[in-house]
């Protein structure tokens, strides 16, 4: 299941790319939305066309890097443009960074024209270019093109055919749950940052956890965790950042103590980047269920309809707003926009601390029928193989549930579920909950509703 | 035509009679032969290589066997034309590449059928894993006639590419003819400049390439001869340089635009290409372009305006060489173009970014040069990048900036004189106010002499049995009830995290073996099957790497549901460290079978394995207080982890101690109560409590005792010495001829007394029969968990560990890290502050650093860098090492360098201690290696920053540096270094050693935080 691969086609109808105009640079970037149209979002001269250009290097970068294999991929980044920003986003091969970069308003000299997401398309020949964009070039970006220019460009429509594995959508999406629980650890200045990336060994560095650890006026990377550290494994993937600290201002590292997790948020003077980390060098975003809680249960139905009914391109969504005009509790609203982050229908945005709304251009509806856990713990239920015990008068229950030639115990309680299988045992829950558990959960948690008691 | 009468060709195994018979057929036709063909090709393709009478399970061949006799002969060949002639996609996508069927028939057989799904299944033949020559003569055919679409994919190019080259012995035709024989291949030639192919490889000398027929060779052919044009080949050469393509496929389009020879003015027309190189990540590229570049400029053919303002990125890249180039070519155009100066300032700001101070001391030479020119703006992008300059360009670079904006520039020295005095005093009252003998043994009085004298305290020396260790490690939670064994187990089963999750099992199960819970059977059943499973299970990473101690197997079992588990693999029962491990956890196996719930003596209360000696003296006080007694096994180790925390406490509750357990426990707490003859059946009790008492010592008391004298750490110490051996060829295989860089040599030799299965700290020595330098216990691959456990079979003690430490860093010395061997793991130890560091461990920590492994380099680093700072390294200790280990020639002395800078960035305490090191190392040098100046380097910018001139020693040894190269410059400018009267940064460093040694008096002085109960 976790090799199942969505074909898709990229089509573009011309090829991205930097082009001299009488205006000055250009850089146009082609757009192919979930239907293979073409939206046209932008268009405006860029304020600082070298941070920008290096901003979006670093991103195809990710994108096209599977951190521990040599595989290059052909994936490309999305973009989103909402009110008053414009958001690239993209996820790595390996699934285990996901990188974006976001451009306020005041880095252009324009309005945005329409709201939205869609790929673009970064080819070879527009990133050589964009290594070549100096500060005091003219450049305009433009995202998307009219219909004069779509029509000018029929003839050289770029299709590019690949394989979407179901775990790099899954991941993409599932990676907007970690966010929230994200909290700033350290900052260093641009030099600090800069020193420090460069003390970082080659290759992928040490196999075991590491971590960073603040020193002196700088950071550096230790073997042990210290107050106020953050773990990180796989220092090839920090260094991506070195070409975007010659113009950044500072770095600001968030972790998230409990799964692991560490992102890096480069502020230039105007716009930043930001760069997330999954735990592990060999262990992506994807697959590590944390949503599959939310998926499973039906309850939030109402108040996730509610939600998404307002979503309109918002780059900063109020749950308090919203819980306001549909009349759910601001927790319900707030749990509703993590699942719709679950979906890909929304992303979070750490240093606001607010999610904003943008849908991935990928067929969504697939990837949540495809998640193997959730298919698992249907199946129990359906060949009733999922039996309540007992059920606990502090909140919580004992369930049977079948396994492979084994009945495995499920402890259902309200400081975290439990279960006997290997699965669990190994990860503990850092990876969601597993199979029997959701099934346990799916069971007890419907006999509940439907009894008219709140689930814990 | 019958599906029955189709089998039969088929059985007969003539493929051209197969495309015969199916040639007029229609495609509705084809489609109802196809019925009977799948069984058949399924059966032909198990028995075909059978002799023909052989029986076979194949009903429907043997029919057609009984209907055919002689003409009887499947082959797959055959299978293959049948599918095509008749199958549908899918059974055509399954047929395999060989090389014995005639790829006419089977080019016929596509003719003549001409399916619609033929591009795909092209397209298929191309992604498969190997295509081969087989695919090429017969899809050229087809895309030549017309039967199918020449695919537009990039798997098209690399078969193509590489089935040209791969072609078979009887086709004697150059690579160029082929393509000539095959024109409308020609204008696929230009793809192999945008797909990574890999065949383009070449030589590095041109003249031997064109000897061999290969892709580049017939490329500048066709070029030659006029077939393809030879512009767009140089064009195309470089702008595949461009494509993000493997390093070394890079190195191949170089190494052809070269094997072209470009004329001058062809290069000097690409000169815009080769600048859109400068921003490539590969810096072989870029050294490329530059060179290229150079060439141009000296044909006064460069486009100046245009390479000065593409500059910048090229000081992006880490390495020096290429930055120097930029520099050198820009340089060059100003001086002969002064007009050009404001065109080259910014790219030239932007190198002062370089991390190589070489790099900065060129930019700033030129900006030096051109001070009267440069605008404020650009002394502001100076002064950014001030904190980033090497110490000896610092100043230089201040110099300019206050020249061309003298506003800018803010003072920078500030009055601190009086702060570090005010904070020396305020230091000096609180220093003077810790208790004694803490504030003596923490060097605190020392550090306050030296600052007061105006010199750097001596480094900080002290006896392990003199701190107080668990102070500063962090205490083990026990397990507190059957759920969280439970759950512990469980984990446990599939992965274990460490040494102390195995011992908190152990103990959890030792004390909670008598409660059983009303759902215990369903909750453990699937563990116990787990265990079953696992035992049984030939997993070669759980065999190797992962296991568990395999009596810990037969311990769960016994616990989960008191039955043993099936015997499993026991490869190490043999050593007799791990026959001490089986020892122990066999003790517990008897008191869980009767049911028997106490708590483990040897369970550790700190992490490292340490216990604290009034927690075990209340266990066993608890113990005997319920009639009990403890186990042999448990009570030696127990004793054997025995922190050296609080000894005159535990001793003065000790008393009540009965019998010789008692008088053990209470002479390795320090009482004077030794052995008496009398002890003779308890012997490997005293020898671990004597071992507890005095870890590095003789044992004089002991030898009232049956023992024999000559084991190592058993009643005399073990004696070490060590060795750098010279370096036998290529360091990553190393173990092939079994070479250590380092040999470590323990006096007396291996244990060979039976008895040393209780004597643990005799069997930590056990040798393996035919690799000295490896311990006995290394017999499993060295996972976490398992070193850690050694480790804490006598953490009083690590010398015997760091053997076997030192033996597999040498091996990994010059590779990266492997899971398999996590070699950091033998340093952690030394993060601990309270421990001391013995010559051997400066050995391996010297192996840490100069390692490639990036694990075992982090993790020394962290503990050079946590040393410096709390006192326990010495400069001359690491430098005495380094010299006895450099003459091994495998020590590279760039990692040296960089393993010090990178210490000496974190403050000025480590500063100075890193130019300490290195001034000892470069005055104890017989020669000078090669690698020499990176040591100087460093040593000098050290210096410039502390603001220290060279030790007398040091420049004595400077003088006589030979030549005139970059060491011999290096040692005249560090001669030239002066003193400056005060360093700020030294008195500052003065006052941090100060103060991490007051911590370390406050810590040990202060009262334990650790509850002290028994039940820990």
């Amino acid at each position: 299941m976790t090799s199942a691969a969505i074909d898709f086609t990229y089509r573009y109808p011309f090829a991205s790319g930097l082009l001299q105009s009488e205006r000055g640079l250009g850089l146009c970037l082609a757009t192919c939305g979930v239907k293979h149209d073409h939206p046209y979002f932008f268009d405006g001269r860029l304020r600082e066309p070298r941070v920008a250009g290096d901003m979006l290097l670093v991103l195809s970068q990710v994108v096209r890097t599977h951190f521990f294999m040599a595989r290059q991929r052909l994936r490309d980044p999305v973009v989103t443009s909402g009110q008053s920003m414009i958001r690239f986003e993209g996820f790595s091969g390996c699934c285990g960074v996901y990188a974006r970069a976001d451009l306020p308003a005041e880095a252009f000299d324009a309005e945005i024209k329409n709201h939205g997401t869609t790929n673009v398309d970064f080819n070879d020949p527009m990133r050589a270019a964009l290594t070549r964009i100096r500060d005091d070039d003219n450049v305009r970006l433009s995202v998307g093109a009219g219909e004069v220019a779509l029509k000018r460009g029929e003839e050289s429509v770029i299709e590019k055919k690949v394989k979407l594995p179901v775990r790099w959508i899954k991941g993409f999406s599932e990676v907007q749950q970690y966010q929230p629980e994200l909290s700033l650890k350290l900052e260093a200045s641009a030099s600090e940052a800069r020193q420090f990336l460069r003390s970082l060994p080659s290759g992928q560095g040490p196999k075991h956890t590491c971590h960073i650890v603040p020193v002196g006026r700088g950071l550096r990377l230790s073997s042990r965790s210290a107050r106020g550290s953050v773990p990180i494994s796989g220092t090839n993937r920090v260094r991506v950042l070195e070409p975007l600290m010659r113009s950044a201002r500072s770095l600001r590292v968030w972790a998230d103590d409990t799964a692991g997790t560490s992102a890096w948020e480069i502020l230039f003077p105007t716009g930043r980047f930001f760069l997330m980390l999954s735990p592990d060098l060999y262990r992506g975003f994807s697959g590590e269920g944390q949503a599959l809680q939310k998926l499973a249960g039906k309850q939030r139905e109402s108040a996730l309809h509610a939600v998404r009914s307002r979503l309109a391109w918002q780059d900063q969504i109020d749950p308090q707003a919203v819980a306001k005009e549909t009349g759910f509790a601001v927790k319900e609203v707030e749990a509703a926009l993590a699942l719709l982050g679950s979906r890909g229908l929304a992303g979070f945005d750490v240093s606001s601390g607010r999610f904003f709304h943008r849908e991935l251009p990928f067929d969504l509806e697939q990837v949540e029928t495809l998640q193997p856990r959730l298919q698992g713990a249907s199946k129990l239920l359906a060949e009733k193989r999922v039996e309540v015990l007992t059920r606990l008068a502090e909140g919580g229950a004992d369930v049977a549930v079948g396994g492979t030639n084994v009945i495995h115990h499920v402890r259902l309680r309200p400081d975290g579920d439990r279960c006997t299988c290997p699965w669990f045992s190994k990860y503990q829950g850092k990876r969601g909950p597993c199979k029997h558990i959701l099934a346990a959960r799916i069971l007890v948690d419907g006999e509940d509703e439907a009894s008219g008691e709140d689930p814990p | 035509m019958t599906p029955e009468q189709f089998a039969e060709l088929i059985a007969e195994g003539d493929a051209e009679k197969i495309a015969d018979a199916a040639a007029p057929l229609s495609e509705s036709e084809r489609r109802k032969l196809w019925k009977g063909v799948p069984e058949v090709v399924a059966e032909v393709h198990t028995v075909w290589n059978l002799p023909p009478r052989a029986s076979t399970d194949s009903p429907a061949l043997d029919t057609l066997r009984a209907r055919l006799g002689d003409r009887y002969r499947p082959n797959p060949s055959a299978c293959d034309a049948a599918v095509l002639a008749v199958g549908p996609l899918s059974a055509a996508r399954k047929i395999g590449a060989r090389g014995d069927v005639s790829t006419a028939v089977l080019l016929k057989v596509l003719s003549d059928r001409r399916p619609e799904w033929i591009d795909k299944w092209v397209e298929s033949r191309l992604g498969a894993r190997f295509p081969s020559r087989y695919d090429w003569d017969l899809i050229r055919p087809l895309i030549r006639h017309g039967i199918c679409q020449k695919p537009n994919s990039d798997e098209y190019i690399r078969w193509m590419a590489s089935a040209a080259i791969n072609r078979w012995q009887d086709d004697p035709r150059l690579l160029n003819q082929i393509f000539l024989d095959d024109p409308d291949t020609l204008e696929d030639v230009w793809r192999l400049f945008e797909v990574d192919t890999g065949t383009l490889w070449m030589p590095e000398d041109g003249q031997r390439a064109a000897m061999r027929d290969s892709w580049p060779v017939a490329l500048a052919k066709l070029s030659q001869e006029g077939h393809i044009d030879r512009q767009r080949l140089l064009d195309a050469s470089l702008k595949a340089l461009s494509s993000g393509f493997k390093n070394t496929t890079l190195t191949y389009y170089i190494r052809f635009y070269r094997f072209l020879k470009p004329t001058p003015d062809e290069t000097a027309s690409r000169q815009q290409t080769l600048l859109e190189l400068l921003p490539n990540p590969a810096s072989h590229v870029v050294t490329f372009a530059l060179e290229t570049i150079e060439q141009i400029e000296r044909a006064a053919q460069l486009e100046d305006k245009a390479f000065l303002s593409a500059i910048s990125p090229v000081f992006r890249l880490r390495s020096k060489g290429q930055a120097r180039l930029a520099l050198g070519i820009a340089g060059r155009l100003v001086e002969k173009k002064p007009a050009l100066l404001p065109h080259a300032v910014a790219g030239v700001v932007d190198a002062l970014s370089h991390p190589e101070a070489e790099v900065q001391k060129q930019a700033l030479s030129l900006l030096e040069g051109w001070t009267p020119r440069l605008h404020p703006d650009h002394a502001t992008a100076i002064r950014e990048r001030l904190q980033e300059l090497a110490p000896s360009v610092r100043s230089r670079a201040e110099k300019v900036v206050c020249q061309v904006r003298p506003t800018v520039a803010e003072p920078m020295e500030r009055a601190i004189d009086e702060e570090l005095t005010s904070k020396q005093n305020e230091l000096a009252r609180e220093a003077i106010a810790l208790p004694s003998p803490w504030r003596e043994r923490a060097g605190v009085d020392d550090a306050l002499e030296s600052l007061r004298a105006g010199r750097m305290p001596k480094p900080l020396k002290f006896d392990v049995l003199e701190a107080r260790v668990l102070t500063s490690v962090p205490p083990i939670e026990p397990i507190r009830t059957v759920d969280e064994l439970i759950d512990a187990v469980a984990h446990a089963i599939e992965t274990l995290d460490s040494a102390d999750e195995l011992e908190r099992i152990l103990d959890g199960i030792s004390r909670l073996c008598d409660q059983r819970p009303a759902d215990f059977q369903s909750r453990t059943e699937p563990l116990a099957k787990r265990l079953a499973d696992q035992r049984l299970s030939d997993d070669l990473a759980r065999q190797l790497a992962d296991r568990m101690p395999e009596l810990l197997y037969d311990l769960l079992m016994i616990w989960l549901s008191k039955e043993t588990a099936p015997p499993g693999y026991s490869g190490y029962n043999t050593v007799a460290l791990y026959r001490f491990f089986d020892s122990r956890i066999e003790e517990v196996i008897g008191r869980v079978q009767l049911g028997r719930a106490r708590p483990l003596m040897a369970a550790p209360t700190h992490e490292g394995g340490w216990i604290s000696p009034v927690v075990l003296v209340r266990r066993l006080s608890t113990l005997f207080q319920n009639g009990d007694e403890p186990d042999t096994c448990d009570l030696i180790q127990a004793i054997l982890r025995l922190a050296p925390d609080d000894r005159e406490m535990a001793l003065a509750e000790a008393g009540s101690l009965p019998g010789c357990v008692g008088r053990a426990v209470r002479w390795c707490l320090g009482s004077g109560e030794g052995p008496i003859q009398d002890d003779n059946s308890h012997t490997s009790l005293w020898l671990a409590a004597g071992r507890a008492r005095c870890p590095t010592g003789s044992l004089d008391a002991v030898s009232v005792l049956k023992v024999t004298k000559d084991q190592p750490d058993a009643l005399q110490p073990a004696r070490y010495a060590w060795k750098s051996c010279a370096r036998e060829g290529d360091l990553r295989f190393a173990w092939r001829h079994g070479y250590f860089p380092i040999k470590v040599t323990v006096e007396p030799g291996s244990p060979h007394d039976a008895s040393a299965r209780t004597w643990p700290t005799v069997a930590l020595h056990e040798r393996r029969e035919h690799w000295e330098q490896i311990p006995a216990w290394q017999c499993c691959l060295p996972v976490a968990w398992r070193i850690g456990l050694i480790a804490q079979v006598w953490p009083l003690c690590l010398d015997p560990l760091l053997v076997a430490g030192i033996a597999a860093l040498g091996w990994r010395m010059d590779m990266p890290e492997s899971t398999l061997e996590p070699n950091h793991v033998y340093l952690r130890p030394w993060l601990e502050p309270d421990r001391p560091w013995s010559e051997l461990a400066t050995v391996a920590i010297w192996m840490g650093l100069v390692s490639k492994d990036p694990g075992s380099r982090t993790t020394a680093l962290d503990v050079l860098v946590e040393s410096i700072a709390d006192g326990r390294a010495c400069p001359r200790q690491m430098s005495d090492v380094l010299l006895w280990m450099l003459p091994g020639n495998w020590a590279k002395l760039n990692r040296v360098a960089d393993a010090m800078a990178e210490a000496a960035r974190i403050s000025a305490v480590h500063a100075w201690f890193a130019a300490e090191t290195l001034q000892s190392i470069v005055a104890g040098m017989d020669a000078y290696p090669r690698d020499t100046h990176c040591l100087l380097s460093l040593l000098y910018e050290l210096l410039t920053d502390l603001g220290v001139a060279l030790a007398p020693e040091t420049r004595r040894r400077l003088e006589d540096v030979p030549g005139t190269g970059k060491m011999k410059k290096l040692a005249l400018a560090l001669r030239k270094l002066d003193p400056q009267l005060r360093s700020e940064k030294l008195q500052q460093a003065g006052l941090t050693m100060l103060e991490s040694r007051m911590a370390r008096a406050r810590r040990w002085s202060s009262q334990s935080a650790f509850p002290l109960d028994a039940n820990h």
